[in-house]
């Protein structure tokens, strides 16, 4: 299992994994703690500020998780790394928080075959994509299109509320686990929670036909990085 | 303090805290929080029900939102119908009630006046 972002979403999906006590983890980041995380990311304490996630969550996991089998990578999901940092892996659950790396993630994963869970939280919501059948229709791109030419609405601007990360984590790392177990019933459906009323719902994602990842003309066949420009939220 | 700002938060010494910005960022920003519900709840007290696992992520998340006191108490309900129908039982639904009892007593406590 990888897990992308060890931030609001991915620690979360991280705890909940190694706890399952059913899986290998392997997590990519690259960051640091900041004071600003810590309000959401509970895996954190203060004296972690300013070490890196990886070093501070791979701790915290065999804490709670003695057994755990951890592999850290410390780096970025690029174009460049995407095929060896997915080697091997059955499931990917996606905790980036930036749409350049979510668009890479799908598109990586598509051609690779590898299913996503894609969790994310923003202000007072949650949201788990889970791709279809063997990592493809339908695929994010069915859902997003592409990377959004304005630059989006980030945590770092827009907030968000600690608990919508852990709910987005949790049923993130449930999803992944149901997809680990063979259960696929959930393949190619969202799951929206709405903080506000406590209510999640889950919809099913119709593939798109002229999808540029998985419908029949589909034009992404490698990982070009021109095509991943997007901006990041950095904490 | 300031004649103004007593104006603003009256007598009530939990308010007058001053708010630690950069810890807080991401409540200032967010609809809902802002600066007022920063301070409701850090003048908050509340009761947590979850036990193991789940009582862990529903006390470290309202730690985190800088709840003023975090207290033990009873055994409790489930969640909600949803948790038990979409999720598998395990550690998954365990984060997820946690994260779900502490949103739910921070929505009171920014209600709270
Ligand atoms: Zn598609």
């Amino acid at each position: 299992m990888l897990v992308i972002g060890a931030g609001g979403v991915g620690t979360p999906v991280a705890l909940a994994l190694a706890l399952s006590g059913s899986c290998r983890l392997r997590i990519v980041d690259d960051d640091e703690v900041e004071l600003s995380n810590l309000h959401r990311q509970i895996l954190f304490q203060d004296s972690d500020v300013g070490r890196s996630k990886l070093e501070a969550l791979t701790r915290a996991l065999r804490s709670h998780a003695p057994q755990v089998e951890v592999e850290a990578i410390d780096g970025r999901f690029l174009p460049e790394t995407a095929g060896e940092i997915l080697r091997g892996v059955a499931v990917v659950v996606d905790g980036s928080d930036n749409f350049a790396t979510r668009f890479l993630t799908a598109d990586a994963c598509a051609l690779a075959e590898v299913p996503v869970v894609h969790g994310a939280a923003l202000r007072w919501q949650a949201t788990c994509f889970v791709t279809g059948a063997g990592g493809r229709r339908p695929c994010y791109r069915c859902l997003f299109e592409d990377l959004p030419e304005e630059p989006a609405p980030d945590c770092g601007t827009a907030g968000v509320l600690g608990p919508v990360c852990g709910v987005s984590g949790g049923v993130a790392a449930d999803a992944a686990l149901r997809w680990l177990a063979g259960d696929t019933r959930i393949a190619g459906t969202v799951a929206s929670f709405d903080g506000h009323s406590g209510r999640l719902r889950r919809t099913r994602v119709q593939p798109r036909a002229n999808c540029s990842l998985c419908g029949e003309g589909a034009t992404i066949r490698e990982l070009d990085r021109r095509r991943y420009g997007g901006g990041r939220c950095d904490a | 303090m300031t004649p103004k700002a007593k104006e603003l938060i009256g007598d009530h010494p939990t308010l007058a805290v001053t708010i630690d910005r950069r810890r807080y960022a991401r409540h200032l920003t967010l609809p809902g929080v802002g600066e007022q519900g920063q301070r409701r709840l850090h003048a908050a007290s509340v009761e947590i029900q979850g036990s193991g696992l789940r009582g862990w992520v529903a006390r470290r998340y309202l730690e985190a939102a800088g709840v003023g006191e975090v207290r033990q108490g009873a055994r409790g309900s489930e969640g909600p119908r949803w948790l038990l129908e979409e999720l598998v039982e395990g550690p998954s639904r365990e984060v997820t009630a946690g994260a779900l009892e502490a949103l739910e007593q921070l929505r009171e406590a920014l209600k709270a006046t």
